[in-house]
């Protein structure tokens, strides 16, 4: 009976479905093709589809446009109890849903709001609370849609918390609190925490500032969280090692006294820059990448802003009656990205009413999105501002934007 | 022994699982890193490779592609995607693709492998859980409770 019944098993070549279906490396292969949807459905073939799709290793080798943001979120309003946020798809043939528009992963009385983006988490914290101090802050993951509440930094004047997340490196990730230092008066404190090991801890020497630095937009890049200062000293900090340093920043120039920084980013490890001091009327608009040795900034793209401008010629105010006055385009730096190739970088602009895209080497733009005014947007207006809101450029508010990155990274 | 054509291209011979003989010049069979490892190796001094885990069905499908896309440096990358396209098309079905994603794994060519791997991810893309079960031959393994808190988890993806 029983050599019969294992002639029958061993007899049956194995399909080659049962022999990809059983051999991992291929498997995976396949699987880190999916869409991101599909993908957490699949969670529920099997255990061992599970065990596969929720491994950290396989999650930090699923980034489906490698790294690249695929949507922009926009604050869209202070509503008094919870921020809302527009979701802006970058590629006009991707049509993905909003995972958001206010966030209520979990109750917070005081209402939560995104501080920084980073590499497909968002570390968010409450929006309402009148004690810094007593902010909650939450590593959030839009697309998984899973959070994780962070434990309180240690005592002392909380100025910023930023994240620190690379997937390429570690499957973990850190966040970096600057506080008011307890031992030396007027000195700044850093501390850790790790989503590895643990709680925060103080770490370096504290430190002291020139100007205002924004703590509290810090930008994460290979390793080290930036913050730049509109008079002073800017600094970064690199995590892994524990060193803070100055970063170098090109010359204010003469006859201003403070830095006019128009975008501040990260794309594909590199960090951008744009300032600008001169109207944009009789020149292109540079965009600056920092050097990797931290040497100094160097101009990587150009953006034809009078290009723009004449396509949209809703960006000019014409209330300023002079092109030439600096801020007489209404315009907004939503994002760098850095393509796989030169010629796939780009940038968002918001001008009145619109998205576009840019292309830098092609010098191409199209628009991506028209914000509409709902009728609700419009009532919340009150009546003698909506004819103001209508005519876009006199409107025209700066607002924040944080990158969407689909990640399954576990938070 | 090894053969050369009038173009002095060396040539090589693959012999599949079953017994069948390809003859293509070693430009071509070099696609595949595993064969250029052997070449180098000196296991082709015999005159022929033998492949014992390729049918030869699969492997004058493999030799289409490493043809195509050896000769194809200075041809247009559209051109090639189309062929690409084509080619995956006349597979057509996933069994025939999952023989020749196998095949492009052991004879590790990058190129095809990834081909095949996103085509066999868009065939099951959009699928149910339970669709992808039956087409896989996979069995599910969940009790019913296990199940559903594996979907709660991930609420929005099922909705």
């Amino acid at each position: 009976m029983l050599s019969t019944k294992r002639t029958k098993t061993t007899s049956s070549f194995p399909s080659p479905i049962d022999t990809i279906a059983n051999n991992d490396d291929l498997l995976k292969e396949i699987l880190l093709r999916l869409p991101i949807k599909s993908l957490l459905k699949f969670k529920t073939v099997s255990k061992h589809w599970l065990s596969l799709i929720s491994n950290p290793h396989f999650s930090r080798f699923y980034r489906p446009h490698s790294n690249s943001p695929c949507a922009l979120f926009l604050r869209s309003s202070n509503r008094p109890l919870n921020p809302e946020y527009g979701f802006y798809t970058l590629q006009t043939s991707t049509n993905s849903n909003a995972p958001f528009k206010t966030l209520t992963f979990t109750v917070d009385s005081g209402g939560i709001e995104i501080i920084q983006s980073c590499n497909g988490l968002l570390l968010c914290a409450t929006f309402r609370t009148r004690y810094r101090s007593k902010r909650n802050y939450y590593v959030y993951n839009p697309t998984t849609r899973h959070y994780t509440t962070l434990p309180h930094p240690l005592p002392g004047r909380i100025s910023g918390v930023s994240l620190a997340f690379d997937p390429s490196k570690s499957p973990h990730y850190k966040a970096v609190c600057v506080t008011n230092s307890r031992s030396l008066r007027n000195h700044l404190q850093i501390q850790i925490y790790s989503s590895e090991t643990g709680p925060w801890r103080t770490s370096a020497v504290p430190f002291t500032t020139t100007g205002n630095i924004e703590f509290d937009c810090g930008v994460f890049c290979n390793g080290a969280i930036h913050w730049i200062s509109d008079s002073g000293r800017c600094l970064y900090f690199e995590v892994d090692r524990e060193l803070l340093k100055e970063m170098p920043m090109p010359p204010i120039p003469d006859g201003w006294d403070q830095r006019r920084v128009r975008y501040f980013g990260e794309s594909r490890g590199s960090l951008f820059l744009v300032e600008i001091y001169k109207p944009p009327h009789d020149h292109q608009l540079e965009v600056y990448e920092l050097a990797s040795d931290y040497s100094g900034w160097f101009p990587k793209y150009q953006v034809d802003i009078n290009a723009v401008a004449a396509a949209f010629p809703e960006m000019g105010r014409d209330y300023l009656q002079d092109p030439s006055i600096l801020n007489y385009y209404a315009f907004q730096i939503l994002c760098v990205v850095k393509g796989e190739t030169e010629d796939g970088s780009y940038l968002v602009l918001h001008i009145p009413n619109k998205l576009i895209r840019y292309e830098f080497k092609a010098k191409r733009f199209q628009k991506l999105h028209d914000f509409v005014l709902s009728e609700k947007m419009l009532h919340d207006i009150p009546p003698n501002g909506r004819l103001l809101a209508q005519e876009s450029a006199k409107h025209f508010a700066l607002c924040s934007t944080y990158e969407y990155i689909e990640s399954l990274a576990s938070v | 022994m090894s053969i050369t054509t009038e173009n002095n291209e060396k040539m090589i011979t693959l012999m599949s699982s079953d017994g069948e003989e390809f003859v293509v010049e070693e430009a071509v069979a070099a696609q595949s890193q595993t064969i250029k490892h052997l070449i180098e190796d000196g296991c082709s001094t015999e005159g022929s490779i033998p492949l014992p885990n390729v049918t030869g069905r699969v492997l004058s499908e493999v030799i289409q592609y490493c043809k195509k896309h050896s000769s194809s440096d200075d041809k247009e990358e559209k051109e090639l995607e189309a062929w690409d396209a084509e080619f995956v098309k006349a597979a057509d079905d996933h069994v025939a693709l999952t023989d020749l994603m196998m095949a492009a794994n052991f004879l590790d060519i990058k190129g095809l492998l990834d081909l095949v791997a996103q085509t066999l991810a868009n065939m099951i893309t959009g699928k149910s859980p339970e669709e992808v079960r039956r087409m896989w031959n996979i069995k599910n393994d969940f009790t019913p409770e296990e199940a559903e808190k594996v979907r709660k988890e991930n609420q929005w993806a099922f909705e």
